[in-house]
């Protein structure tokens, strides 16, 4: 499976969340509004710039908007 | 069945004349808390701060089954691992204060990620109830909850809810009964892996609990693993050298921090609940709101709708404003003749009446009028969760002006007041963003200025000036954080729920209006009326006189007003909405329309007025939070700013015109 950065991922895609490379602070943040390993995340926005707003789709359809800087630390792969 | 639940109840009454029941309202943001508490409450609230932070919660007293019982809000929280300041507020509330219920309000359509903090709750061990809140949502959804499945699989009762019309509530109320005064039961508490499990029965003897209270010790001896930073203080260690090896060892065999291992197998535990206890129906299709709303996301379209919404809610502001403020100006101006004859006896009276007529007649016919539908909007702002999508919005302006995106929602604040705008940038763990945010923010008119620049714009400018202000004060703002930034490493980036978009309830906005407008007239109006009078003494010993001529030299050589603007800005300093009735006061009028200023003059006046400097509140607030330099750093840039802007405005404007 080919894995890669949340950040490069395409409106409306799905994808797995392989591993989250961030520092503590964000990782706490990002498990308490529910973002885990293993989720299955849709991306609905990913704009050239600015926050990436994803929905969690193994967590009821959350939407969580989550900065560049901590997208590119989150590792996910394809999943069809 | 009724008659022995009664006996029940009148023989704990008898025992709560000591101690009176108390139940706590805990639950995600957004999941319905508020409106919960509205609907149990209805007859009286009081709203209060906690010590330090002004993270609002509200509690109230009802009668429940002949017995008194105490109810509070608490803030929002996603976890008992706080990483925002009110988590903090939540979670110490609970930690410190007796509880003997807490009612977990779930939104029934986020039910998998909120049982993750169900299952956080159960750890404290007291008594527990589950409120699954917005049952209506859900049905349309198409998600179904087995409550009673829930409710044995926790050992907490279940009720389906729906809070903002008022359903479920009855059934509720009997449950609140049960577990307060019947047959409380406890939740049942997960049991971690073997290994985990052997640790935290290894360590539980290394440590007490520093004052005796409710809590289950277990909760301690996890969080001793999970967070110890956290309880620090509420615990005495005497055996530090056991659990630092416990620490240890379950890093060494997990590889992985303690926290990460509890946080997954709460993770694990609260799908498999989920899985069990959840049915969808159906697929849930995209609904017309879900469609809409991604247009108020999505780059682009997103900015024209802010834009849209922004300008709409500027123009109604401006002419409820107008129109309500017309409403008052016969009354207040018949009710000045009626003192008009004590000119002739007593010449000081006059002006004591004359002053305290006019901070009153200031307060309802110049300051409320805009106020009300400043704050009414505001409301549907928020109510809706628009607001959110602002946040999401600027962000990404705000990383390229150097500001951290958690920020925003605190700048957001600041067009209500600087004061909670400014505590709230406590969630920025970096102090210098945050206190380059605060700075900033400072800058944002407040509900107090914008109701100076409308009230002035509307009867000297018209509303094309108004716009121009605002653009220049964002760009101002937008520029001076570019500067100042350049001096501080990169601010870090955001992780922020977006809630889903509701329509409002009318009667919970007018409540929310209501209950400002009655702060309004608690916290401000008392100012407003003594600084009035205060002027008005001044004024008759010729005080004021002495005052303009003081700062004659800047406001009329530099900035190019009339000197009978002094005193409005020293009094400003009080509290913004005094400069602007001051001005009439200052120049004896007594309508807005008929001072004597110029249209550039009016705009570098209110230019100044916003960023000149932090009103009393406002100082106090960057005192206690970055001590006397930053704060004389802040005064400092806003005169400057202040100054450099009206000059700016003063000449551009007098070339023109
Ligand atoms: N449809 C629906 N909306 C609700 C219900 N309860 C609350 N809301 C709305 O959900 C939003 C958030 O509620 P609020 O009480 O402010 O949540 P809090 O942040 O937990 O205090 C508001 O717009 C409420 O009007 C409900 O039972 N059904």
């Amino acid at each position: 499976m080919l894995v890669m950065l949340l950040s490069e991922v395409n409106n409306e895609k799905v994808v797995k969340v392989v591993a989250i490379d961030t520092g503590n602070i964000a990782k706490q943040r990002l498990l308490a509004l529910g973002i885990h390993p293993n989720d299955i995340l849709q991306v609905v926005s990913n704009p050239s710039f600015g926050p990436v707003l994803i929905k969690n789709l193994s967590k009821d359809n959350a939407r969580i908007a989550i900065g560049r800087g901590i997208a590119q630390k989150i590792k996910v792969e394809n999943v069809n | 069945m009724p008659e022995l639940q009664l006996g029940e109840v009148s023989l704990k009454k008898s025992k709560s004349k000591t101690s009176i029941k108390s139940i706590a309202l805990v639950g995600q943001p957004n999941s319905g808390k508020s409106t919960l508490f509205n609907a149990l409450s209805d007859v009286k609230v009081s709203t209060a701060n906690f010590a330090g932070t002004t993270v609002e919660y509200k509690e109230t007293v009802i009668n429940l089954f002949g017995s008194d019982v105490h109810i509070i809000d608490l803030p929002g929280i996603y976890s008992l691992n706080p990483s925002e300041p009110a988590e903090f507020v939540t979670l110490n509330y609970l930690l410190d204060n007796s509880i003997d219920l807490i009612i977990n309000v779930i939104d029934s359509t986020f039910i998998t990620r909120s049982l993750e903090l169900t299952i956080e709750l159960t750890e404290l061990g007291i008594p527990m109830l589950i409120a699954l809140n917005m049952t209506d949502e859900a049905q349309k959804k198409g998600i179904d909850i087995n409550t009673e499945e829930l409710e044995r699989l926790l050992n907490v009762p279940t009720v389906k809810i729906s809070a903002l019309y008022r359903k479920g509530i009855t059934e509720l109320l009997e449950k609140i009964e049960t577990q307060l005064f019947i047959s409380p039961k406890t939740p049942t508490q997960q049991k971690f892996t073997f290994h985990i499990e052997q640790v935290l029965n290894r360590i539980k003897e290394s440590f007490e609990i520093a004052s005796q209270n409710h809590i289950d010790k277990r909760f301690y001896t996890i969080k001793v693993l999970e967070n110890p930073s956290l309880i620090k203080n509420k615990l005495e260690i005497t055996n530090s050298n056991k659990i630092k090896l416990a620490i240890d060892e379950i890093i060494s065999q997990h590889q992985i921090p303690a926290y990460e291992i509890f946080e997954s197998e709460r993770h694990h535990r609260s799908m498999e609940i989920s899985h069990k206890v959840t049915i969808y129906a159906h697929s849930s299709k995209l609904t017309f709101i879900d469609k809409l709303d991604l247009l108020f996301l999505k780059p682009f379209s997103g900015y024209f709708f802010a834009i849209f919404f922004f300008a709409t809610y500027f123009f109604l502001i401006f002419s409820a404003g107008g129109w309500i403020g017309s409403l008052f100006e016969q009354p207040l101006s018949e009710l000045s003749k009626l003192f008009e004859p004590l000119k002739d006896k007593t010449l000081l009276g006059w002006f004591i009446v004359d002053g305290i007529y006019q901070g009153i007649s200031g307060a309802i016919g110049i300051v409320l009028p805009y106020f009300l539908p400043l704050l009414f909007l505001t409301s549907i702002l928020e109510e809706t969760g628009y607001m959110a999508r602002i946040a999401y919005l600027m962000d990404t302006i705000f990383h390229r002006i150097g500001l951290h995106g958690k920020s925003v929602a605190s700048f957001v604040m600041g067009f209500g007041c600087t004061v909670p705008a400014v505590y709230a940038t406590r969630i920025i763990e970096s102090k210098r963003d945050r206190l380059l945010a605060s700075v900033l923010i400072n800058f944002i008119p407040c509900s107090a200025r914008l109701t100076v620049i409308f009230a002035l714009t509307t009867a000297l400018t018209g509303p094309l000036w108004t716009i121009v202000i605002f653009l220049y004060i964002l760009i101002a703002i937008a520029v001076t954080s570019k500067i100042l930034s350049t001096f501080l490493p990169k601010p870090i980036g955001l992780i922020m729920e977006i809630p889903p978009l509701r329509l409002p309830s009318f009667k919970i906005i007018l409540k929310k209006t209501y209950y400002k407008i009655l702060e309004f007239f608690k916290v401000a109006f008392p100012f407003l009326v003594l600084g009035s009078l205060a002027l008005s003494i001044l004024d008759y010993f010729n005080f004021t006189k002495t005052m303009n001529s003081l700062f004659e030299p800047f406001i009329s050589n530099i900035l190019g007003l009339p000197k009978e603007l002094g005193t409005p800005l020293v009094f400003g300093f009080l509290r913004k909405e005094l400069a602007v009735f001051m001005t009439s006061q200052a120049f004896g009028v007594n309508n807005l329309s008929n001072i004597p200023l110029t249209i550039p003059q009016v705009v570098s006046f209110l230019i100044f007025i916003v960023f000149y400097l932090p009103c009393v509140s406002t100082s106090a607030v960057f005192w206690k939070e970055f001590g006397w330099k930053h704060l004389l750093t802040t005064v400092v840039l806003g005169f400057l700013l202040s100054t450099i802007s009206a000059l700016f405005f003063r000449i551009t404007l007098t070339t023109i015109f």
